[in-house]
Parts: structure tokens; sequence; C-alpha cells
């Protein structure tokens, strides 16, 4: 099982850059796989924070989580994560979604703050991306992306990992046709979800004449572990909340999806939902207000996040692995602690949750 | 004098990145305050080398030399270059020009391959940028930039620093409006031209009431530097070549409206003959065209020769350019016995310090 950090810079962060510089190295150290950055527009910048990671670093790989086929042209792009991957080689993802759920879009021609077929989008920019690593001179007309002749002038890696998060249904199936890894970018672990997803994914794959295990499945989970189960318990009530909102398709962007439809297996009251989706912004507030985490009951808190002290973190770990033993990674959504002590927090958050990787390591797996 | 380093990569560099960033740190070992990364389209990415450049060393300044605001949004090239000056603590130069003399340009909506309004598409970007790095809220509907509701959610340092690189005259009056660092592109190196081009710095900076002295102006010159003199000024033909195409307008992509500086006095056999040469995908600049170009004409394009001939002719250029303050070498090593690129650099590099020690004991009086 492979582990991934996320996700820096996020909302709440206001600390410098090499700050997370610092943190990728400790993640490195607690036995991390995999540190990802985020890419929110006008944040710090994705591709320069995961250059400064790559160099701050010695083995751990480091991906967007994601970034989008329209804000920068696929070709730079292309070219800019080949560059990455040339000073630190086998090390670096580029990690791609639609960009259609971001709380702040980039103005971009020809289509403005609208992000039209993002499923297309996706699949041009990967297209153009792994050609242009082959060496190939690309020109392309697509539906989304258009290039005339760009050509590397340099020697890349070919085979420049591409993950692709998805939520629905035609993202998950393009994630399983063409993506190296595919990333289940629900933060909703119930198993029978998954399962759903997975179809999805799998769907796609035999479209493409692939099998099951040619390309890892990344599955993101909201993990909040602590010494303290009642500090645990309560961060990880952000996250949950944010979650329900993006699964109720309740949230100012997943309204606008004309794809999504709320899993059956969510079981939150309405009432919350309705008090999360209008007391709330997600997108500017870096707390929950206490009345509305107190609204967010233990058990649906489990059904949204794996939160408490370590051993019990792992406990829940190993059961997703063992209901889902298709996975092979788990992405680690840590929840945003107070922004002013952000960096120390998640020097303790990353510290304890070394301690699961360990633990999780050592255990046997039901299904090995 | 401040020094830069230009402009890698660029055409013939088909080394690994981190020799790129190898030769940042040797050239701050060297005394270079300054380190330009060129941003030519599919060559290794100018922000990602930019930050390996900056990561790895610990004085020298890095400047894109230059971006453009056409391809890379300008809104999110201020975020990116907030966040390496965050990184490095201030050593981050945006360093910004048209791009309508690149060969290889992205096709980008809705422009396709042209590049309409460069000194307003550079005016807006810049308006961007600062208000962006001052934290403002920036919405622009502009001539070429388009922004909306575009605010850093991180503390950016609003006096980053701007450099715009100009030829032309209305780029030069722009930098002079609004530039921390007036980069003077041209690789004409004519003492008489370079006045024709700050009178239309100064002519902008008093637009906007900016006194001379308030801002830097950097020249730039081709500089080949050797023991073996005469591999110098060899290898210094192919960018003098370039410099005469450039300056007489006969490349491809030459600026429109270009005019012929007047003290321009290449043979017109010489800049006809020069022009069949496509320097954009020659490597090479033919034996027969080397010829062509004098000595005297070289020593106008160039800066070619041992350390110490060319540190007096900077000492020279500084007398009878004190307004100038800095200079960007664009460094072309003589490459003899098959030597390959980068060890071209790291030899050129040794004698780049000599010039640069004796550049700097010579004081020199400014106005």
């Amino acid at each position: 099982m492979r582990f991934t950090f996320s996700n820096l810079p996020g909302i709440g962060w206001n600390e410098p850059a090499h700050k997370i510089v610092e943190l990728a190295r400790l993640c490195e150290d607690v036995g991390f796989d995999r540190f990802a950055v985020a890419d929110y527009p006008f944040h710090l910048d994705c591709a320069t924070v995961m250059t400064a990671c790559l160099l701050g670093t010695q083995r751990i790989v480091v991906e967007s989580l994601v970034t989008d086929p329209y804000r920068r042209h696929p070709s730079l792009t292309a070219c800019a994560w080949a560059t990455m991957a040339d000073l630190a080689p086998g090390r670096v993802i580029l990690g791609l979604g639609g960009g259609v759920e971001s709380g702040s879009r980039v103005m971009i021609e020809p289509w403005g703050l609208e992000r039209p077929h993002p499923v297309q989008a996706v699949r041009e920019a990967v297209d153009v991306c792994k050609a242009m690593w082959r060496g190939d001179p690309v020109t392309f007309k697509g539906q989304l992306v258009r290039t005339d002749n760009a050509q590397l002038k340099f020697a890349a890696q070919p085979d420049i990992p591409v993950l692709i998060a998805a939520r629905g249904r035609r993202m998950l199936r393009l994630a399983g046709e063409i993506a190296d890894i595919v990333h289940l970018a629900s933060l909703f672990c119930n198993i029978e979800h998954q399962r759903d997803n997975l179809a999805h994914v799998f769907e796609g794959a035999q479209r493409a004449g692939r099998a099951a295990g040619e390309f890892e499945i990344d599955a993101s989970i909201t993990v909040s572990v602590s010494h303290s189960r009642a500090q645990a318990r309560r961060l990880a009530r952000r996250t949950a909340a944010q979650t329900i909102l993006w699964m109720a398709g309740a949230e100012t962007y997943s309204r606008q999806r004309t794809d999504w439809t709320p899993p059956t297996q969510l079981n939150v009251p309405e009432d919350v939902i309705r008090a999360l989706a209008t007391r709330w912004n997600m997108w500017t507030d870096p707390e929950l207000p206490d009345e509305l985490a107190a609204m967010i009951s233990d058990d649906v808190l489990d059904q949204l996040t794996v939160a408490g002290e370590p051993d019990e973190c792992v406990r829940q770990l190993r059961r997703l692995a063992d209901n889902l033993p298709e996975v092979t990674g788990f992405r680690i959504k840590l929840p945003p602690p107070q922004p002013v002590r952000a960096a120390e927090d998640y020097k303790e958050a990353i510290l304890a949750m070394g301690e699961v990787i360990q633990l999780f390591g050592a255990q046997p797996a039901l299904t090995a | 004098m401040k020094f830069t380093f230009g402009n890698l990569p660029t055409i013939g560099w088909d080394e690994p990145t981190a020799k790129l960033v190898d030769l940042a740190c040797r050239a701050e070992a060297a005394g270079f305050d300054r380190f330009g990364v060129s941003d030519w389209k599919f060559y290794q990415d100018c922000f990602v080398v930019m930050t390996a450049c900056l990561q790895a060393t610990s004085t020298l300044e890095v400047e894109s030399l230059v971006t453009e605001p056409y391809v890379r949004n300008p809104a999110l090239t201020a975020a990116a270059l907030a966040t390496m000056d965050d990184l490095s603590g201030g050593r981050a130069i945006l360093g910004i020009g048209a791009g309508v003399e690149s060969s290889s340009r992205v096709w980008t909506a809705p422009w396709g391959h042209e590049r309409p309004h460069p000194v307003q598409a550079v005016r807006e970007a810049v308006d961007v940028s600062r208000r962006m790095w001052r934290g403002e809220e920036v919405t622009l509907d502009g001539t070429v930039v388009r922004v909306h509701q575009a605010r850093l959610s991180f503390k950016g340092r609003p006096d980053t620093r701007i450099m715009i690189a100009a030829r032309s005259q209305r780029m030069l009056q722009l930098a002079g409006e609004l530039a921390d660092i007036v980069h003077l592109a041209s690789f004409f190196g004519n003492v008489g031209h370079h006045r024709d081009n700050l009178a239309q710095v100064r002519t902008g900076a008093e637009r906007a009431g900016r006194a001379s002295g308030s801002f830097e102006i950097d020249i730039s010159l081709p500089c080949s530097i050797s023991r073996d003199r005469d591999a110098a000024r060899t290898a210094a033909r192919r960018p003098a070549a370039i410099g005469i195409l450039w300056t007489s307008a006969q490349d491809e992509y030459a600026l429109k409206g270009w005019r012929r500086p007047s003290q321009f006095s290449v043979p017109p056999a010489v800049v006809a003959a020069l022009s069949g040469w496509n320097f954009r995908s020659q490597p090479q600049l033919p034996h027969e065209l080397a010829q062509l170009i004098s000595d005297d004409i070289l020593d106008e394009y160039a800066l070619a020769g041992t350390a110490e001939e060319c540190a007096e002719r900077l000492v020279n250029i500084q007398q009878r350019l004190p307004e100038v303050t800095g200079l960007r070498i664009y460094a072309v090593p003589p490459l003899t016995d098959g030597k390959l690129l980068y060890d071209g650099y790291v030899d050129m590099l040794a004698e780049m310090e000599k010039m640069i020690a004796i550049v700097r004991a010579r004081p020199v009086s400014r106005p």
C-alpha cells in the first residue's frame, strides 16, 4: 500500500513556502511514499512548490493533486513536468483533474471562467503530454486543447506517470482507460460506494483492453490521527463537512455538475446537509463553526473519515484495504489545522501518521 | 556594475537540467550577481529551472530572461514569481518581454500564433503582477490581459522586481516608465545606438516622473572569453551574426516597424549573405559566413577575447555609458576539440570570474 500525503497549500495555509518543503522532508522521514502539492489558483504555485520539494528531498515522489488542462497550456504542463522529472528522475507524477470544483477560477481564453467538457479536456491534455514526453512533435486540434508542432527540445522521461483524479462516472471511466494512477477522489469511505466507483474504473479499463493490476488505484481518505482521540475527531469534522457537501451535491461547484448523483449509501440527515450548505462556505472559511460541527454525529463522521488514535486508524484503514483489495494506495487528506500554527500542527499530524504507516505495514493483509 | 549570466536553456543545450543548475552555482561562485533563465518554449521550463537554481544557490538572484504575457496567464505568473520570491528570500526577478521574436510560439487562444499589442500586453501584465503582490484583488479587462478576481492566497512581496526587456522605441519607453530594471535587449553594442536607446528610456521615465538613477539599466552583450583569444573570437561570430540580423531586421521574426539604427554599418553584402542562414534551426554559423564578419564588426556585436581585454572594453563602456548599471552576458563558450557545451561554460566561467574581478577593481564615476 502506498501512502500519499496531501494537500498543501490549502485553505488556511499562510506560512512560507519553505515550510511545505520541510513537511515534505518529514513525510519522507516517517514513511510516506508520495507528497502531493495542490494547485489552487493564486495560492503558492504548484510547479514551483513541487520543484522545491523534489530538491529538498531524496526519495519521496512528488505529484500535483491536481492541476487541470485549462489554465496552463498542456504543452507547457508537459514541458514543466518533464523538467521536474529530469531534475528528479522517477519521482514526479502529473496529477490531473477537470478543475471544475475549484473555489477560484482563472480567467482563461476562450472559456472565461467556464470549464467545458472536462473529461474530454483531461483526455486531450494527457494525449498531448504523453506524446511530447515520447519526443513526438505534436500538432493537435482537439475539442479543447490545441497545439501546433509542439516538441520538447530536450530528452524527457517518456513514462512520467499520469494520475487522474475522478469523482464523476465519466471521469472514473476515463481514468480506468488511460491513467497510470486512478485517483478515487471521493472522500466518502463507504466500501460499497467505492465498489461502485471501481466498477466504472474497470469499465473504462476494459474499453481500453487494460487488465486490473496494470495500473494503480489510490483512494482518497480523510485521516485525522492523534494520541488524543477527542482532538482527532474534532479536527476531522471540518473535512467531514466538506465531504458531505461534495457527496450531497450541495456545494457551490458540485451544484453546477449535471453528472453528479449523490451516492445511495450516503446517510446524512437532510437538516445537517442544509445547515452546512447554507451556513458555511468551505472555500473561504478555514474553520467549521462549532454549532455545525456538533451536528455531525459520530456515526456520520465514521462514514466520511478515519479519525482517532493511531491503533484505531490502523484498524479502519486495514478494514478498507481488506475490503477493497484493488486499491493500491491511500491518499491521506489530513484535516487542515488551525491557521495560526498550521506547520506545527501538520508536523504533529505527520508524526502520528508515521506511526499509522508503520503499524499498518506490520499487519498482514487478510487478502494477501 | 551588476553581472547577469544569461541565456540558458537555448539552442544547442541538450544537457540535463541539473547541469544548468550546476552552472548557476558556478556563476554565483564566479561573482555573478544574477542568473537569467530563458523562457524558450519547449525547452526546460523557465519557472521550474528558476526554482531549482534559487534552491541551489544562496546569494544569486535569478530572473526570467524573459517570459511573456500571452501563453502564461499573468495572474498565474505573478503567483509563481511570488512563490519563488518567498522560497528564496527575495531573490526572484520577473523578467518580461513581449515574446514576439520567438520561433516556437505556442498556439494560444484567442491569438493563435499572433502576439498583438505587445507593449500594451507587457504593461497590463506588469500592472496585474504588482497589484497582486500588493495583496489586491485584481480584475482587469485589458486589451490583451483578462483577469478576474485574482488575489494571492498568501503574502506576496510588493516590491518584487520587474525587468522589462526592450528593443523597440515604444517598449524602451515603457521600460523607462515601469521597470525596476530596464534591459536594453539589443545586441548592437555601439555606444551611439545605446545612447539613442537610453534617450527613449528617459522619455518613458520622465512621463512617469521617475528620476534617472531610481531604476537599474542593463545592457546585453554576447560574450566569449578564453585564454585562447582566437577561439573566443571565432565562437563570438555566431551571436554577432544574430545581432546583425536582428539589428538589420533581416530575421523572420523581426519587430514590426523596426528601423535600422543610423549607426549600423555592416556592409549590405554581409547582411545579405547572413540572411540566408537560419540561426533558429542551425546551431553552427557556417565557416564561410563567419569569415565575412570582420574584427571591427565583431567588436560592435560581442565582447570577445581574453579576460583582460574584455575587462578593458567593459570599463570603457562603463565610462562612456555611465547610466548603465549592469551587463547581461549572453555567454558563448568556444568549443574546441569537441568540447561539450556544459564543459565550455564551466571553462568560460573561470575566465569570466577574472574579468568581473578586474572590472570591479576599477572605480567608475557615475553621473
